[in-house]
């Protein structure tokens, strides 16, 4: 199965290396890009996960991706996508951050929570099917 | 191999490249009115439909023609499809045309009043005019993506 987490910004990426349990730091690299995807590894159920970020509509992502799929034969049963959510005021700063293009105090900013709370750095950033 | 036309919203400009590049439109002469909206997809595809890729055709060799819509995100359909083709392993390749260059002023009115308004009886006038003058540069188009074809 493949895990593919989506958002304007890279905080798709984020939310694909916290569930893969990866460093941050992977997506250092890459966080000036407004545009790019990522392997994220793989996750403890053993699902390849990755980040797309793209700053378009976030259905219209989704729905490419599914019409992509279909074009190619692609089963549903072999892919999720995920819309990346920002569910607390952290990760809604986070992203916005990310979308005015600071994403070098985003980062600093995710570090400090990090820091701050180990187990779960990013509790408001969820998932959705 | 797959081609793929894409505009705004999928029912206008791309679909006319579809269709003379699948056949369906002579190209040595501009179509009528009747045969503008007899092609399939012309002008009926809603907001809903963004970012469905349809089925409009093949050519003689078994090439399936598509027509998509994707709002004004312009290389959203060509990055997305590469970056795709990378996680799923997929070496098929395909060739994206974006149909929004050859637009004119009249289809653009013209197909937000009909499709983003439903004024429909009202923008209609206005993509035909924008169609007919439209049409040379669409050919054109289309005649570039068959060389691409070739090569």
């Amino acid at each position: 199965m493949k895990l593919i987490y989506i958002h304007r910004t890279p905080l798709a990426a984020i939310a694909a290396l916290s569930k893969t349990k990866n460093s941050i730091s992977l997506l250092e690299p890459y966080i000036y890009r407004r545009e790019h995807f990522l392997k994220a590894g793989n996750d403890a159920e053993g699902n390849e996960v990755y980040a797309l970020w793209l700053n378009t509509d976030m259905l219209l992502t989704r729905r490419l991706i599914m019409s992509y799929c279909e074009l190619h034969n692609i089963s549903d049963d072999t892919y999720i996508v995920k819309d990346v959510r920002p569910g607390n005021f952290r990760t809604k700063l986070i992203a916005f951050l990310f979308y005015l293009g600071l994403p070098r105090i985003a980062l600093a900013l995710l570090k400090l929570c990090a820091n701050r709370n180990l187990a779960d750095p990013l509790p408001g950033l969820t998932g959705i099917d | 191999m797959k081609i793929i036309y894409h505009c705004y919203g999928g029912t206008h400009s791309s679909v006319l490249a579809a269709a003379i590049h699948t056949g369906r439109l002579d190209t040595t002469k501009i179509p009528s009115t009747a045969e503008f909206f007899s092609l399939p997809f012309f002008d009926t595809r809603s907001s809903s439909d963004i970012g469905i890729i349809v089925q409009y055709g093949s050519l003689q060799n078994n090439i399936p023609v598509f027509i998509l819509g994707r709002k004004g995100y312009c290389t959203a359909p060509s990055k997305i499809f590469n970056w795709l083709a990378e996680i799923f392993g997929v070496k098929e390749k395909y060739i994206i045309i974006d149909t929004t260059p050859t637009l004119n002023w009249q289809m653009k009115l013209g197909g937000y009043l009909s499709r983003r308004l439903g004024l429909i009886r009202l923008g209609r006038p206005f993509i035909i005019w924008g169609a007919r003058r439209a049409f040379k540069d669409i050919v054109n188009l289309v005649l570039a993506t068959q060389r691409r074809l070739l090569l």
